[in-house]
């Protein structure tokens, strides 16, 4: 953006990070880092984890997808399977996300949940809604996703019973959890335990994954959420690294070796329209993720040092107004990661800003990833904007500026409190006031929006409908399923959690146990909340600009 | 009922985290003159409607944009009813659709829908007719 004031005369302008820009950059300007940026597939990775790109694989596609009941989720998938939605090459795949209350640890039948069952993700009490969302699904043939945070150990361990139910072994599973509670305990604050806690809970998952499933991935670090919230590109990448560190730190304390969970890291990282420093992010963390590996943690192993990237489309820059225009948003964004050598993306439907997506925007989303994979000649040659001389500045920029920010989350103590001290929410919340009183005043353009505004009725789009009726019929069922169990088991086994909660021992053994015997999200969480304590969302907000 | 005409209640309902919103015009309407009491994330529907009676409040903005708003304010009036406090004017923000809309405004009688890209002037032009 230009700087106003003395934009006219002198000609500052400023990248959205405040980076300083040259009306054009040349071999000059990058001559002391051209030669430290290597190839792609070489050590530390800024052009991309593979020497060969996307030759061999292509990124994953898939959509987020959640909504209803188990049986209304299934049928979903069905339609994404054929709409094209695939894992890398052409493995099946897909990624769920759930409902409300079953991401912050309540039933169905929980008062708190009312109004919102089934509403933003699909609706899962019990190991019986886990058998259903994969109804007729081989589990060794999938690889699933799944958005969760707090509850996640109760997911996978469900995720783990479903299969055994269905005769797979656990260590056949595919897939990953993203188990993000650290990030989130200040954005989403779906995190249901306090920060002083969460690293015991992340860690017992990614402990347990290191030793009985050794294809799945155990945490999708997200700078996502705080990105969304009004984190700059350096920020994001800074704070996932710290939490990725000291996740890292936790990890080897417990006596694991670095090689047994490292490979098993996944970077969930925003993709924005502002695309030049959005792909010099993604290499910048690449680059201080292998390096972080390699020199602070001693790994030697290449997988060990991958910065794994899934792409997420930013669902901020799209609009309410003239949704068609969103496609426009996506694809540039879509291309953006493409180029920047992702290994997956997730193309935001059109009718984001409107609701839950219909099947036309997620055909749409699925077809703008056919289109860039088979129709542009993207795939042949790896990272191909590698050695653009304003790229590899902006890479090096972004990467002192995150540099900057881990010294200070260092000497705020560590992660943890700096995450307690509130200065993660209190910098991102600062910098969102300006950014929404800029669109306010037109200063910053949104096209369709501020500017350039269609008078006159509205683009046309049937926005996904909810049915309240589902929260009745998720509560029978979960009625017939506590009449029908052996409620002496249910208690023993919640016993069991509690124990391991209160000593350090590996939640995941008991709670695989409590939901075998079919023991709710809500029952399983609710002791480790007795234990634990609770997440409070005590709101930060801005000073006045 | 005595209402402090500046005192307004920003809520959001359990579980909605996408909060943007709300902190923003909590700022933007304190800086306007209002006494803006933010709960953050609401622990229950409840909470509002009790916080709304007992800080005494002028007006409750409601910002959802996670779950369904009709359930949501439905209950919340039930509660403000059970507790005589239906007089208090609610505006909501957030995603609506045009039928929720609608419901809101018509049966269940909120005063305001803002939708996204409304201007802060319009908001605050609108609270300030209300309280």
């Amino acid at each position: 953006m230009k700087n106003q004031t003395n934009g006219e005369k002198e000609g500052l302008y400023y990248t959205y990070s405040k980076i300083p820009l040259k009306p054009f950059y040349c071999g000059e300007d990058i001559s002391e880092i051209h030669s430290t940026v290597g190839k792609p597939g070489e050590y530390p990775f800024t052009r991309g984890l593979y020497k060969t790109g996307y030759r061999k694989f292509s990124w994953n596609q898939r959509q987020l997808t959640g909504f209803g009941l188990a049986g209304d989720t299934r049928a979903r998938q069905e339609f994404l399977f054929k709409s094209g939605q695939k894992g890398y090459g052409d493995d099946a795949a897909l990624t769920v996300l759930f409902d409300s209350p079953t991401q912050y640890g309540h039933d169905s039948d929980d008062p708190i949940a009312k109004g919102a069952v089934g509403g933003c993700g699909v609706a899962v009490d019990t190991l019986k809604d886990v058998e259903d969302l994969f109804q007729g699904m081989p589990l060794d043939q999938v690889s699933i996703g799944m958005i969760i945070e707090g509850p996640a150990t109760v997911l996978l361990a469900m995720l783990i019973a479903a299969a055994e139910n269905q005769g797979i072994s656990r260590d056949k599973l595919r897939g990953g959890i993203t188990n993000n509670s650290l990030l989130n305990s200040y954005c989403c604050k779906n995190s249901v335990f306090p920060s002083s806690k969460l690293l015991r809970v992340v860690v017992d998952l990614i402990e347990f994954c290191s030793k009985e499933m050794p294809q799945w991935n155990s945490i999708q670090f997200s700078g996502y959420n705080f990105s969304e919230i009004g984190a700059i590109p350096a920020q994001e990448i800074a704070f996932t690294l710290a939490t990725a560190s000291a996740v890292v730190e936790s990890c080897l304390e417990r006596g694991l070796k670095v090689e047994a969970f490292a490979s098993r890291f996944m970077f969930l990282m925003k993709m924005t329209l502002n695309i030049f420093e959005e792909i010099a992010k993604f290499r910048a963390g690449r680059k201080m993720w292998a390096q972080i590996m390699k020199n602070k943690f001693g790994a030697t192993d290449k997988r060990s040092l991958f910065f794994r990237i899934l792409s997420y489309t930013a669902g901020s820059d799209l609009t309410a107004q003239e949704p068609l225009n969103n496609i426009a948003r996506v694809s540039l964004m879509g291309l953006a990661s493409v180029l920047a050598g992702v290994q997956s993306l997730y193309l935001t439907p059109y009718d984001e800003a409107l609701g839950l997506p219909t099947k036309t925007s997620q055909r749409v989303s699925l077809k703008i990833h056919k289109i860039l994979e088979h129709e542009m000649n993207l795939t042949h040659v790896a990272d191909p904007l590698g050695g653009s001389y304003y790229l590899e500045y902006l890479t090096s920029e972004i990467e002192k500026q995150a540099q900057k920010y881990l010294v200070e989350i260092e000497e705020l103590g560590g992660l943890i409190p700096a995450i307690e001290s509130g200065y993660m929410e209190r910098e991102a919340t600062k910098r969102m006031l300006q950014i929404q009183k800029d669109i306010d005043s037109g200063k910053k353009i949104v096209v369709g929006m501020n500017k350039f505004v269609e008078e006159g009725a509205p683009d046309l789009i049937h926005a996904h409908t909810h049915y309240s009726e589902k929260e009745r019929v998720a509560v029978e069922k979960l009625k017939a399923i506590k009449n029908t169990r052996d409620n002496l088991k249910v208690n023993f086994c919640l016993q069991n959690v509690r124990k391991a909660a209160e000593c350090a021992d590996n939640l995941m053994y008991p709670i695989i146990e409590a939901v075998k015997a079919y023991a709710t999200i809500g029952e399983i969480m609710g002791v480790l909340r007795e234990v634990f304590g609770e997440l409070k969302d005590i709101p930060i907000l801005a000073d006045s600009a | 009922m005595k209402n402090h005409n500046s005192r307004i209640l920003l809520a959001k309902p359990p579980f909605d985290c996408h909060d943007i919103g709300a902190k923003v015009l909590a700022v933007v309407l304190r800086d306007a003159g209002f006494e803006v009491v933010y709960t953050g994330q609401a622990k229950t529907l409840d909470s509002i409607a009790n916080a709304a009676i007992q800080e005494d409040v002028a007006l409750i903005g409601l910002s959802i944009l996670t779950d369904p708003p009709v359930p949501i304010v439905k209950e919340i009036r039930r509660i403000l009813k059970e507790n005589d406090a239906n007089d208090i004017p609610i505006v909501v923000g957030g995603i609506i659709s045009p039928n929720d809309r609608n419901i809101l405004k018509q049966r269940l009688h909120v005063a305001e829908v803002f939708g996204p890209g409304t201007k802060f002037d319009t908001i605050i032009g609108k609270i300030r007719n209300l309280t």
